[in-house]
């Protein structure tokens, strides 16, 4: 019932508090807070507030640096209910059902919890289970009460599960049939099975208390001794007084009346169990005593004359232990050290902070899962975007480029369009334009000894220029003359500058000396040369953003 | 009680769930925008780049064509805006003609320039180019080699001209005495001849 991480459990009878943490089967550390009787009376009335400084007190020896520790509490209810079922089915179907069946028996009023303890015996395909309840207001007072010392409830154990689960264990160790009774503080319980199977388990409220308190009245009629553990004292040293030598003989005198009755109470429900219990003429004949209450001395010798059966202690019982905190053979030892989980009452408001806390742990393990998830989607998302900078810085040389190259093409755009537009504005007003100086070169060179050029009157017209030559040309006799007038047309029809040659009047004279002059005029229709932004003007009409092709 | 705890926790679990809407549209869905716009931009400029180099690889070298055309249009806007004054141009023509031994007689320029029409913008702001053709006549005389001279000279030293008249006559001892005349386009000096590069066209890529 307790797991490999250490745990502490603590143990509430009507005389003491017990303590202990527990690692695995391992008791670590066990400490004991004695509790005036008169307390435990109020305590159940009182929401055990009388009790908060004995925990206050326990919990400060083991967990001063531990915060608030889990525990698992044993105590005496005083309202627990025990209930054995033998139920067919499987084992989950058979705990099921049987605490279906404990809590109709006890109503809402009650929590419940049931354990399987073993095959049964007698019937094959069945389960013994064995379910507890309690009254859930107890167990709220119990809940609230470690609570607010400092502590952390995350189970209540009865103690009459604890003993009926001892027993059980006891008997299902055994390969022969066995009857064991476990006898408690307050509670005992009686099972009968073997390693097969349990024949019966059945828990009854008495313990080793009921017989203390027949040694305390005896010892304190008047109730007015501070010992209140003076007759548990008694009853562990001088044990029952039927056999003992070692009581002194006046506590012999007070005892034996009190204690005859008790005892055979006990002695009756172990032998109308067994007797009702098992059928008949199966009933074992030996009876082992297990727990705190089997160490009272002379037990099994008084107990064996009533009820006719063998009776001795239980093997590895050590008698002078079981007083000691979570000592050998003590109930709460047997509980804290089970090796399965057994039976655990758990409050409604436990159940409900346990909800609320597993909520709230999830809500927070979720918003951290999503913190990180955020984070992480995040960082991967900057990482990627960071991914592509060497990318970006690869190409950045190259988009530069294209962005210088961009840029020009612009330019070369806004140049065209500007610029050009311009020079075409000067192209469309100055018109075609001759090379005048050309043709004027052209007719010095043609000018010479026999030719003369009076007057040259040129003007630009809208298809180019037109140039008047009005001169004279002299020759020893007409034919001369002729030939250098045939020669100097020739000349001006050839060159490259004029586009056609027209001649007009001419006048024949006989100078003084007999020589020819003959007087002309010359009409010379000039070709015009491209101005020198003509190209630039013309990528403004060809609207060439590059204007490839086009200059010169 | 269960059902005030549960409610409790659906509210506490609401609200982290807002916080982190809120959260995850504050931080990763901006920092998803900007990397679906940084790939984008990538692939964008990868494909500019690839189709760069599609087109360089067939076409001229763009820088060669620009420093081609603005040296073009450069020497073109220097002539056009070379003169500023009647007077500048008279100076030039005078020291032209002394150059080459030719003699300025009178110059005369034409009563009314003709202006251009053209103007980027429709004639306004401060792109407004305005060119002007103001004519001059030049009475002058001098060997008819250096009056020729003379005229070859005028295309250097007066900007964008244009000579539309000549009328020369033989005189005496070999010289020639004639008129010119002179067509010259002018621009102003602030006109915005040759666009400005922009600076910011870098940038924005």
């Amino acid at each position: 019932m307790i797991g490999q991480r250490k745990k502490l459990v603590i143990s509430l009878t009507p005389t003491s508090l017990k303590g202990a943490t527990v690692r695995g089967s391992r008791i670590v550390q066990a400490e004991r807070v004695a509790i005036d009787a008169s307390l435990w009376n109020q305590a159940w009335d009182q929401n055990f507030v009388p009790l908060d400084r004995h925990l206050r007190q326990l919990l400060a020896r083991f967990a001063a640096d531990a915060g608030r520790p889990e525990i698992t509490l044993i105590y005496c209810g005083s309202q627990t209910v025990v209930q054995a079922h033998e139920i067919p089915g499987s084992k989950d179907d058979a705990r099921r059902a049987a605490l279906l069946k404990a809590r109709e028996s006890v109503g809402a009023s009650f929590i419940t919890d049931g354990v399987v303890l073993a095959k049964s015996a007698g019937k094959a395909s069945h389960w013994i289970v064995l379910t507890i309840s309690d009254r859930d207001d107890q167990t709220n007072k119990l809940y609230a009460w470690i609570n607010r010392c400092g502590g952390q409830a995350v189970a209540l154990i009865p103690e009459a599960a604890c003993v009926a689960e001892a027993a059980a264990r006891r008997v299902l160790t055994s390969d022969e049939v066995t009857a064991c009774c476990f006898m408690g503080h307050g509670w005992s319980a009686i099972t009968c099975g073997s390693s097969s199977g349990l024949h019966l388990v059945r828990g009854f409220e008495f313990g080793h208390r009921v017989i203390s308190d027949v040694f305390q009245r005896a010892l304190d009629p008047e109730g007015v001794a501070e010992d209140r553990d003076l007759g548990e004292r008694a009853m562990f040293e001088s044990g029952l007084p039927f056999k003992s030598s070692l009581i002194p003989e006046d506590l012999r005198k007070k005892v034996l009346p009190l204690v005859a009755p008790v005892l055979q109470r006990f002695c009756v429900e172990v032998k109308q169990t067994l007797r009702f219990g098992m059928p008949a003429g199966a009933a074992p004949s030996t009876l082992l005593l297990d727990g705190p209450g089997a160490c009272i001395g002379h037990l099994p010798a008084s107990v064996t004359e009533t009820i006719n059966m063998h009776v001795r202690l239980a093997p590895g019982l050590e008698p002078q232990t079981t007083q000691e905190p979570f000592g050998n053979g003590s109930t709460e030892r047997a509980c804290a050290l089970a090796p399965a989980r057994g039976i655990q009452l758990i409050p409604g408001v436990a159940i409900e902070f346990r909800t609320t806390r597993l909520l709230t742990r999830a809500l927070v393990g979720g918003t951290l899962a999503a913190g990180v998830l955020l984070a992480s989607e995040l960082a991967y998302t900057i990482h990627r975007e960071r991914s592509l900078e060497p990318a970006f810085a690869r190409i950045a040389p190259r988009l530069a480029a294209l962005t210088r190259e961009e840029d020009m093409r612009a330019q070369i755009q806004d140049i065209s369009t500007i610029t050009g537009a311009v020079a075409a504005e000067v192209v469309a007003m100055s018109g075609p334009t001759p090379d005048w100086a050309a043709v004027l070169a052209s007719i010095a060179a043609i000018a010479n000894g026999h030719i003369v050029f009076d007057e040259i009157d040129a003007h630009a017209g809208p298809s180019g220029g037109e140039m008047r030559l009005r001169g004279a040309c002299s020759g020893a006799n007409d034919a001369e003359v002729s030939a250098v007038m045939t020669e100097m047309m020739r000349r001006l029809q050839v060159d490259p500058t004029v586009l056609s040659v027209e001649q007009g009047s001419t006048n024949r004279e006989l100078a003084p000396d007999g020589s020819v002059i003959r007087s002309f005029t010359i009409t010379l229709s000039v070709r015009p040369v491209p101005m020198p932004y003509e190209a630039l003007a013309a990528l403004a009409e060809a609207h060439s953003p590059s204007g490839e092709g086009v200059l010169p | 009680m269960i059902e005030s705890s549960l409610k409790a926790v659906c509210i506490k679990a609401g609200a982290a769930a807002g916080l982190f809407a809120g959260a995850w549209l504050l931080t990763v869905r901006p920092a998803d925008a900007s990397l679906s716009d940084r790939t984008g931009l990538l692939q964008a400029q990868s494909r500019a780049i690839g189709e760069h180099a599609d087109r360089t690889a067939t076409a001229d070298p763009t820088a060669a064509t620009l420093e081609h055309l603005t040296a073009h249009a450069e020497r073109f806007a220097g002539r056009l805006t070379l003169h500023q004054t009647d007077a500048s141009i008279f100076d030039a023509i005078g020291s032209a003609a002394s150059g080459h031994g030719v003699s300025v007689h009178r110059i005369d320029p034409r009563p009314t320039p003709r202006r251009s029409r053209f103007a980027p913008n429709g004639g306004a702001g401060p792109d407004a180019v305005g060119v002007t053709a103001s004519e001059f006549l030049i009475e002058l005389s001098g060997t008819y080699g250096a009056v020729v001279a003379l005229l070859d000279t005028f295309q250097e030293t007066l900007g964008l001209s244009r000579i539309v008249e000549i009328r020369l006559a033989a005189a005496a001892a070999g010289q020639v005495r004639g008129v010119i005349g002179l067509a010259i386009y002018r621009a102003p000096s602030d006109a915005t001849i040759i666009p400005e590069p922009d600076e910011g066209a870098q940038d924005d890529t």
